[in-house]
């Protein structure tokens, strides 16, 4: 819960930077996703799993959108992340990524979530990012 | 035509390899076709020897009774014969009148006489018991030649009196004295014989006779004139060399075949003889196999409803056994195909993500000031241990897990990770250790990491070691030791981005990482000791979106 703590902080001392929360259980992408985004001008906040996301945000974490691999340890995965941010964050846009999955793999009511589907060029992913974060701010 | 029936016969026997049970069928209904016919003809042979027996006890009670007849009715015209010479001695010259009176009177007291005779040496009748005056001569008779001739002193024989031409049974005898004097006769109509023959053929196709020794049948059952018996025949053998006996012989009037009992009429050249036909005794035995054998047939045709019933009851338990062992098989194909499905996108799903870490893992190396030689060589090297964890993986039986010893014993086997001219020594020892393909990549990045960091900072300017490497099961944890006896840890060392990159790993699996400066603690000794403690998962998938969605 430290560690929720001290994210929780950073992300709020960010000011006004957009903020983006990436969801990654493998370090080494997770980090480098992180680094490139932060490189973009965004403020980031790391969680290894939905579960860690999720608690944050109850917390009063300030995420402009969520950016999620659908396989993650711990009792919610991605698509139950979206499925909560759906009904308690529905103004924040989701990008998922996943190896595992297409989008026929994704339940019915939420294939109008963004895939991303692995192995993507970061630079893609900031490329995404932008357009989430106009469409967000669009919707009444 | 022959190649038709050729194609009849392979599609029968098709049909035969497809159905057991009608196969099975057919084979019970032969075996009991065949054990009836055995049965039956065993039975059959029982009840015809049976029969066969009752009816020879029979005839030789039958011959026996004729002879008992034949012996009462001829003693008694013996008794006349012997009163005729009686009077003939008595009453040397005796007129014919009053002889024929005398034997009129002798024949009035038998049942059976039908005429007593005298007949003198010149064989002129001199008397007869029924016709007087009768003028006749009988030397052309046959009984009178032999009793004239002297070779005999009594005959039997079946004549036709004259002048009556009634048709008897006459017995001839000399009469007394020491030479041929004449002739005393005493006759009897066939007939009483041939209807007490008539009366002892009592079954159906028997018949008795009387036989005289010669062969000549006097009588029959019917009035038919005589006839003789094949001299060779089995009869004239048999009768030839005992005095009873049986024997078997087409009937001389009827063709049919009998078996014959006789028996010889006591003191008199007569065999008295009785057959039953053995035609009767066949058709009697089967009249009465015919009711067994409906017996036989009704058993068996229960024996084979029973039996084919039994083999239909145990064909359909292994239809059934043989069905639910092949849906059990489908069933385990099924698991089975399912269980590869989700194996095999697990392992699209490892080689996303590992394509996807081998790309972070080039953006880490490119943000390294180092020459591009040198960071493509690193590249390369951890490209190697990922593709390395899919080779083992691939080998494995289930393609979810794999044998940590077996990827550290390559990685040391590695002339491009551990060059031999470095004059370092790898040794290992290794427990065995299945680790979750989720785990195997960051431990295998770790451990490159490890011996790499070893061989760049502790065997500086060409100096010689060894690297031991030990991998050992804790509980329910895995514990790598990477320990060097190099220079130890350099300056900078342990803030090195390799470092780093374990550390990251490390938590990645939710291990504990550690370096430690040997030579801290001991000076002379040296070198650098890595410990990588993880907690082993057990093999599995990683949650699916579906399974998710469904909770």
């Amino acid at each position: 819960m430290d560690e929720v703590n001290d994210n929780l902080s950073g992300a709020q001392q960010a000011g006004g930077k957009a903020a983006i929360l990436v969801v990654e259980d493998e370090a080494l992408i997770r980090m480098v996703i992180a680094d490139q985004l932060r490189d973009s001008g965004y403020d980031v906040v790391e969680t290894r799993s939905a579960d860690e996301a999720v608690a944050l945000m109850e917390k009063g974490l300030h995420v402009d959108v969520v950016f999620s691999d659908v396989n993650l340890p711990g009792r919610l995965n991605g698509i139950g992340l979206v499925r909560w941010l759906r009904s308690q964050r529905p103004q924040i846009p989701v990008l998922l990524t996943s190896g595992a999955i297409s989008m026929q793999d994704i339940p019915a009511d939420l294939r109008d979530t963004e895939l991303l589907l692995k192995p993507y060029d970061v630079d893609e992913v900031v490329r995404r990012i932008g357009p989430a974060l106009a469409g967000a701010a669009a919707s009444p | 035509m022959q190649a038709g029936a050729t194609v009849k016969t392979v599609r029968k026997s098709n049909v035969l390899a497809r159905h057991p049970a009608r196969q099975s069928a057919m084979l019970i209904g032969a075996i009991l076709l065949v054990a009836l016919l055995v049965i039956g003809s065993l039975w059959t042979w029982q009840v015809w020897k049976e029969k066969h027996s009752a009816a020879l006890e029979r005839s030789r009670q039958g011959a026996a009774l004729v002879s008992e007849y034949t012996s009462r009715v001829m003693q008694a015209k013996l008794m006349l014969l012997n009163q005729i010479d009686r009077v003939m001695q008595d009453n040397p010259g005796i007129e014919p009148l009053r002889l024929h009176q005398t034997l009129q009177e002798m024949d009035a007291g038998f049942q059976y006489t039908t005429s007593l005779g005298v007949i003198d040496a010149d064989g002129t009748v001199v008397a007869g018991s029924r016709t007087y005056p009768l003028n006749a001569n009988f030397s052309d008779r046959e009984y009178f030649k032999i009793l004239h001739d002297g070779g005999q002193k009594l005959v039997i024989d079946r004549l036709l009196l004259r002048p009556l031409q009634r048709d008897t049974m006459t017995i001839a005898r000399r009469l007394p004295g020491d030479s041929f004097r004449g002739v005393a006769t005493a006759s009897t109509e066939i007939g009483k014989f041939s209807d007490f023959l008539a009366k002892m053929s009592f079954d159906e196709g028997s018949a008795a006779v009387l036989v005289r020794t010669d062969g000549k049948i006097l009588a029959r059952p019917d009035s038919e004139p005589p006839t003789t018996m094949l001299p060779d025949g089995a009869g004239m053998r048999a009768m030839a060399q005992a005095a009873a006996g049986y024997f078997d012989a087409p009937g001389r009037m009827d063709g049919t075949v009998r078996t014959y009992a006789f028996v010889r009429v006591p003191d008199l050249p007569l065999f008295a003889v009785h057959g039953f036909s053995q035609r009767e005794v066949w058709l009697d035995t089967w009249r009465a196999m015919a009711v067994n054998f409906v017996i036989l047939l009704i058993c068996a045709a229960l024996a084979y409803i029973a039996l084919t019933g039994m083999l239909r009851r145990i064909e359909l338990e292994q239809v059934r056994i043989a069905a639910e062992h092949d849906r059990r098989l489908l069933d385990e194909a099924r698991r089975t195909s399912a269980i590869r499905e989700t194996m095999l996108k697990e392992v699209n799903h490892r080689i996303h993500n590992n394509l996807q870490t081998i790309q972070s893992l080039i953006r880490i190396q490119s943000r390294k000031p180092i020459e591009p030689q040198l960071m493509l060589q690193e590249i390369g090297k951890r490209v190697w241990a990922i593709s390395e964890i899919h080779n083992l993986l691939y080998r494995s039986a289930e393609y979810s897990s794999l044998e940590l010893s077996s990827f550290i014993r390559v990685l040391a086997a590695n002339p491009g990770i551990v060059p031999p001219e470095r004059g370092v020594t790898v040794r290992c020892d290794l427990e065995t250790v299945t680790t979750d393909i989720r785990q195997a990549v960051p431990v295998a990045l770790i451990a490159l990491e490890a011996v790499t960091n070893a061989l760049k900072h502790g065997f500086p300017d060409g100096r010689k070691g060894e690297i031991a490497i030990s991998l050992r099961r804790v509980g329910d944890a895995a514990e790598i030791i990477i320990r060097d006896n190099g220079v130890g840890l350099a300056g900078d060392a342990k803030s090195a981005s390799g470092t780093k990159l374990a550390a990251m790993l490390a938590e990645q699996i939710e291990g504990s990482f550690s370096w430690r400066d040997l030579s801290r603690d001991d000076p002379k000794q040296g070198g650098v000791e890595m410990r990588l403690r993880f907690p082993l998962t057990a093999p599995g998938m990683a949650a699916m979106p579906e399974q998710d969605a469904a909770s």
